[in-house]
């Protein structure tokens, strides 16, 4: 027990003094993933005519393996969408079929939201891809974060120009996102809120993406249930076993 | 007294009126077999492609021409439906739903469009009977499809095979189903023919999650009417916040465009047919005025007055110019009538490029009474322009040197 103390004393120096802007995005990531997690989630597609709600339940093993069930609503219930590494498929019950998603449909909208399927698994490593900089210090939600700036590096496959991102000085919540394109356009925005502690880990519990050239359409991410570090069987992000989701 | 003078006139000389009427009954002929080829022709493209699928006017919500997604759907309501339905002209009208989907059938997919049509009454637009090539057609309450030929061919589909499609359903919803194919149709069009495939309005509706919900209201009229006045009245019937109202010419312009430039072509050879009809005429009425000099000469100096002569010359013309075109309009009508409804079939390269273009290969006839109409007046107009001269001759006559020979 004490060692554990000691390490988290240690720890909790390095946060406060040494800290580089590549460690803050690390902890920030890694407490955002853990090993493995189980969530249920809503989803809400918002457009400027319409609003649409969805349920899912959400399975991640790291940042290679993840498989979502849809649970409601009635009609697309039991859809699943299952990656592996940098493959993904779609199970449609209706139909009894999986469907291995081709790369013409990487960037077609994900299930409908503001997500391109390449969104989630091209999903590149904030940590490894990127040069990471500190430019500043800003209160979002009455918390202090920093304001990084993450230029990718140039070996590595980012679709993105750069990536500002907000990271509280306190918690290591990533906050709030801002994507740019090659030419340093704004293009998404992720803001994250009302956080809530999740197995003793404070996360927003709000995510809404913005993509910023269509008006009025954003998507809504909101975590039910959110657990880390739970067991989950191995076949659970096999092309075998989606029919069998529960 | 002067008609009954004109009536003798017209006899006495009879191979010279004759040789008159001749020319009038040929022009009015062709003039009338030429367009009612031509505007046959244009009627019939255009009844392969609008009239018998699309239809002559179209109601979809505001936007939804310019982005065609399930997203603009609408409900109509009863209301607008029996409006609409009153208006003089209007024939038909048919609920559609329509969606763009990726097909599948075992290693092969294809974008199509996916309608869903309402069986029985489309059968008074379409004639599906005459399209189908394999299987059997839709029923109302029918739970498989049918699929263009060209969808057909491109999975080498037979029936009973079951194609896969998933899309884009309405308001963000997954549009994902399975149907056994039931039937195989010829759309007589290659566009139609490679995209299309043909569900009940329920299934379809069913299938995009947008119950009750239909992307185009197809109004079709009947034949020869005009299809802008029925659609200026249905804008001003019904409200125009919410809808769009669109006649063929706007939905494909690009048929109107072939229409119109073969059309000034066609103009053209008939204002040269009228040239040389024209010249016709004036050259026997030159020689009647010609011949008949003496005569007027000798009438004019026994005391008639030159305006009754003048009158007697319109009097003859008219009664020429009249025999002329009713015994050519008689004549045109039987034979008009027998190619419309026996049209013309092509043959050959001529065949094989039409249904290229997306037509059937006939030529039908026009019918319609305006075709006659139109030109009947025409050479009557350019009789009487040709009366003209020999009415100045008359104005100008001096008996003395007239009457010397």
């Amino acid at each position: 027990m004490k060692k554990f103390y000691l390490i988290t004393i240690l720890f909790s120096c390095c946060n406060l003094y040494a800290q580089t802007p590549m460690e803050i995005v690390k902890i920030a990531d890694s407490r955002l993933r853990g090993n493995s997690s189980y969530a249920e989630i809503t989803i809400t597609i918002v457009r400027p005519k319409w609003e649409k709600k969805m349920n899912l339940k959400n399975w991640s093993k790291g940042t290679d393996y993840s498989v979502s069930l849809v649970t409601s609503p009635a009609k697309e219930k039991g859809s699943v969408f299952l990656k592996r590494k940098k493959e993904a498929w779609n199970y449609l019950p209706t139909i009894e079929r999986i469907i291995k998603l081709p790369p013409s449909m990487m960037t077609q909208n994900w299930m409908g939201t503001d997500f391109t399927n390449d969104d989630l698994i091209k999903q590149s490593s904030m940590v490894v891809d990127y040069t990471h900089k500190i430019i500043g210090t800003e209160i979002i939600e009455n918390l202090t974060c920093w304001k990084l700036e993450l230029i990718p590096n140039e070996e590595s496959s980012v679709v993105w120009g750069k990536l500002i991102v907000w990271i509280d000085k306190k918690n290591y919540m990533q906050l709030k996102t801002e994507f740019y394109d090659e030419d340093l356009e704004i293009v998404n925005r992720m803001v994250g809120s009302k956080i809530n502690e999740y197995n003793g880990k404070k996360l927003p519990s709000k995510l809404e993406f913005y993509p910023l050239d269509d008006k009025g359409n954003k998507t809504v991410i909101e975590y039910d249930v959110w657990n880390f570090d739970v067991s989950i069987p191995e076949n659970y992000f096999s092309t075998q076993y989606v029919s069998r989701l529960k | 007294m002067l008609l009954k003078i004109a009536w003798r006139n017209v006899w006495r000389n009879k191979r010279r009126s004759l040789i008159t009427i001749a020319a009038i009954f040929i022009a009015v002929l062709l003039a009338i077999f030429l367009r009612a080829l031509q505007l046959g022709m244009y009627d019939n493209m255009i009844n392969n492609v609008v009239g018998s699928y699309s239809g002559y006017v179209q109601l979809h919500s505001k936007g939804y021409w310019d982005d065609k997604t399930i997203d603009n759907a609408f409900e109509v309501n009863q209301s607008v439906l029996a409006d609409i339905q009153n208006i003089d002209g209007v024939s038909t009208i048919l609920k559609r739903i329509q969606a763009g989907a990726l097909s599948s059938y075992n290693d092969l997919s294809k974008f199509v469009y996916i309608t869903g049509i309402d069986p029985e009454n489309e059968e008074i637009l379409t004639d599906w009977n005459k399209r189908l090539i394999e299987g059997r057609l839709l029923k109302k309450d029918s739970k498989s499809i049918i699929v263009a030929k060209g969808v057909a061919k491109y999975y080498n589909l037979k029936i009973g095979d079951t194609l896969i499609f998933i899309g884009q359903g309405y308001h963000g919803m997954q549009a994902v189903g399975a149907y056994p194919l039931q039937g195989v149709v010829d759309m007589k069009n290659p566009n139609l023919n490679n995209y299309s495939v043909f569900m009940t309005l329920p299934v379809a509706q069913d299938f995009v999650s947008a119950e009750n919900l239909i992307t185009n209201l197809v109004i079709d009229k009947e034949q020869y009417f005009d299809e802008n006045k029925i659609a200026q009245v249905i804008k001003s019937k019904i409200n125009n916040q919410s809808y769009d109202i669109m006649t063929w010419k706007e939905m494909t312009p690009e048929l109107d465009q072939l229409i119109e430039a073969d059309n000034a072509g066609g103009i053209l050879i008939i204002m040269i047919l009228y040239m040389i009809v024209t010249f016709g005429i004036f050259g026997t009425v030159l020689m009647m005025t010609q011949e008949r000099l003496y005569e007027f000469g000798v009438l004019i100096s026994i005391g008639m007055r030159r305006s009754k002569l003048m009158i007697t010359l319109i009097y003859e013309t008219i009664l020429l110019t009249f025999t002329g075109i009713m015994s050519g309009v008689v004549v045109s009508l039987p034979i008009v009538n027998y190619f419309y409804y026996n049209p013309l079939r092509l043959f050959g390269a001529a065949s094989a490029q039409m249904e290229t273009a997306g037509f059937e290969p006939v030529i039908p006839f026009m019918n319609s009474y305006d075709i006659p109409l139109t030109h009947s007046l025409i050479i009557l107009c350019i009789s009487l322009i040709i009366c003209v001269y020999p009415i100045l001759i008359i104005y100008q006559l001096q008996p003395i040197k007239a009457m010397k020979r």
